[in-house]
């Protein structure tokens, strides 16, 4: 996950980083969970930079 | 901490930035972000179901919602009106003419709740920027990715990105990295009673405006005129709204002696028809709540509250992060739950009471004081109940977890401080300043 700040995105400066748990499946289907949470958080984060504008 | 001094100075340039714009300009750019929210509405209700569990029809009505308030705050920026003082009538200054304008604060800390993670930073951002601060939004630990999604979309229409940026991590660490800066003017925080106060707190060191939206442990009082279909729907609407995470919900049903039974028979008979599950599916009226460790929570104040005598009349039951909808009956006025434990979950505490006057003092005996509602067709007893129970809010006629975009919204008492709402809170993130021109008449 990535901050916006300073008009660019940024990673956490001493490299933390955080889950986000989608809570209607995060402890039901542990497995499928991780995969999807990884499948989501790339896309979402794919999806993301796509739409960084320049000169944000 | 490098992360929040960085902020804070790009912040202090950002403001600059958007302030050398025109209103006109910088209100075609917050129209270009509207169009933007707009065309993005499903991506962004979709996000904000799957970081913090909320059924996706209340995500949608959230997104709506966020437009109207953009554009609202756009509006009343247009007439942010400064005051012209009475001429030739003071002694000694018959000859001055004096008026004030409103200036931007500057740099705004806007610290957001995971329940409504969009609805509320629109109701931070919107008028901050219409007023030209820049903002630094914490989002809410569990629910972050919504608002950079809003963020970056903000950006797209034009707002520069140092006038309008999100950092994320642990509220009590960043909140104090964030607050104890001279370089921040004011401190906007919706979430819990607790926080709000050290916010304050730390606010006090460099004098910084702050404005909070805390707890509640708001009624909805059902007198035995009331048709029961509808009180039952009402109460319903009231507190399972968000899964019950809400900080206005109706977290004590104050119910008359004479209905209480059937009352709670027919809610216990209306929960079991609740359909609880994945918060994607269209037709769910009860998801998750918003991480497990948010469930155990309930869990324990729900057995707490029966420890204390309480019965438990449905649910009790906790799955992961899911917590099914709760009635719990035979509260008296002294447990907890009837004064200061606010509940954030699916939750009915349900109060007998034989008086109106029993029951405003039951209403009255908590030191939260955010909203409220009453169901009564006699209005003598809404308008007295109305008046007499000390809350920020009252609805006649329905439950209390009700919210216009215009009003001035805020609580009384331990739950609040200051109001949001497009009819007051763009002068909350302003400076009055008066101009003096010496000798002009």
């Amino acid at each position: 996950m990535q901050m916006l700040l300073g008009g660019k995105w940024a990673d956490a400066a001493n490299g933390a980083t955080m889950e986000v748990v989608n809570p209607a499946n995060g402890q039901v289907f542990d497995t499928v969970r991780c995969q999807e949470r990884q499948w989501r958080m790339r896309n979402l984060l794919l999806l993301l930079q796509s739409k960084v504008k320049k000169n944000g | 901490m490098e992360d929040a001094k960085f902020a804070i100075a790009s912040a202090v340039e950002g403001q600059k930035e958007w302030v050398a714009l025109p209103l006109y300009q910088r209100n075609e750019i917050l129209r270009h972000f509207i169009a933007l929210v707009q065309d993005h509405q499903e991506e962004l209700a979709q996000a904000i179901t799957r970081e913090c569990g909320k059924p996706l029809a209340q995500a949608r009505g959230e997104v709506d919602s966020i437009c109207q308030t953009l554009d609202g705050y756009l509006a009343a920026g247009t007439t942010l009106y400064g005051k012209s003082m009475p001429v030739f009538s003071e002694k000694g200054r018959e000859h001055d003419m004096i008026f004030t304008i409103y200036e931007p604060l500057g740099v705004i800390v806007a610290i957001c709740p995971f329940n409504f993670p969009l609805s509320m930073f629109a109701h931070k951002v919107a008028p901050c920027l219409v007023a030209g601060n820049a903002v630094i939004v914490k989002p809410a630990s569990d629910t972050p990715l919504s608002a950079i999604l809003l963020a970056n979309l903000a950006h797209q229409a034009g707002v520069p990105g140092k006038t309008l940026q999100v950092i994320t991590g642990s509220g009590s660490e960043l909140g104090q990295w964030l607050i104890n800066d001279k370089a921040v003017n004011g401190v906007t925080l919706t979430g819990s009673t607790e926080v709000g106060k050290d916010i304050m707190r730390m606010a006090a060191d460099h004098l910084q405006h702050v404005f909070l939206e805390l707890g509640g442990n708001d009624i909805l009082m059902i007198m035995d005129d009331f048709e029961l279909d509808k009180a039952i729907e009402e109460a319903c609407a009231g507190r399972l709204r968000n899964t019950g995470q809400a900080c206005n919900g109706s977290k004590r049903l104050l119910v008359h002696n004479r209905i209480r039974k059937e009352f709670t028979d027919t809610l216990v008979a209306r929960l079991k028809e609740a359909k609880i599950g994945d918060p994607m599916q269209e037709d769910v009226e009860v998801g998750p709540l918003v991480s497990e460790k948010a469930a155990i929570t309930v869990e324990h104040q729900v057995l707490r509250t029966i420890q204390q005598g309480a019965t438990l009349c449905y649910g009790g039951t906790r799955n992961g992060a899911f917590f099914t909808p709760t009635v719990l009956g035979d509260i008296r006025p002294d447990m907890d739950i009837a004064k200061d434990l606010e509940i954030f979950g699916p939750v009915f505490a349900i109060l007998g009471f034989d008086t109106v006057e029993e029951a405003i003092a039951i209403a009255n005996q908590s030191s939260y004081g955010l909203s409220g509602g009453i169901l009564t067709h006699d209005m003598k007893v809404a308008f007295q109940v109305a008046k007499s129970v000390d809350t920020g809010a009252m609805v006649i006629g329905g439950h209390g977890s009700y919210r216009s975009i215009y009003q001035p919204f805020g609580g009384h008492k331990q739950s609040g401080l200051g109001v949001e709402g497009i009819s007051e809170t763009l002068k909350e993130f302003t400076k009055i300043k008066t101009i003096f021109l010496r000798d002009v008449l």
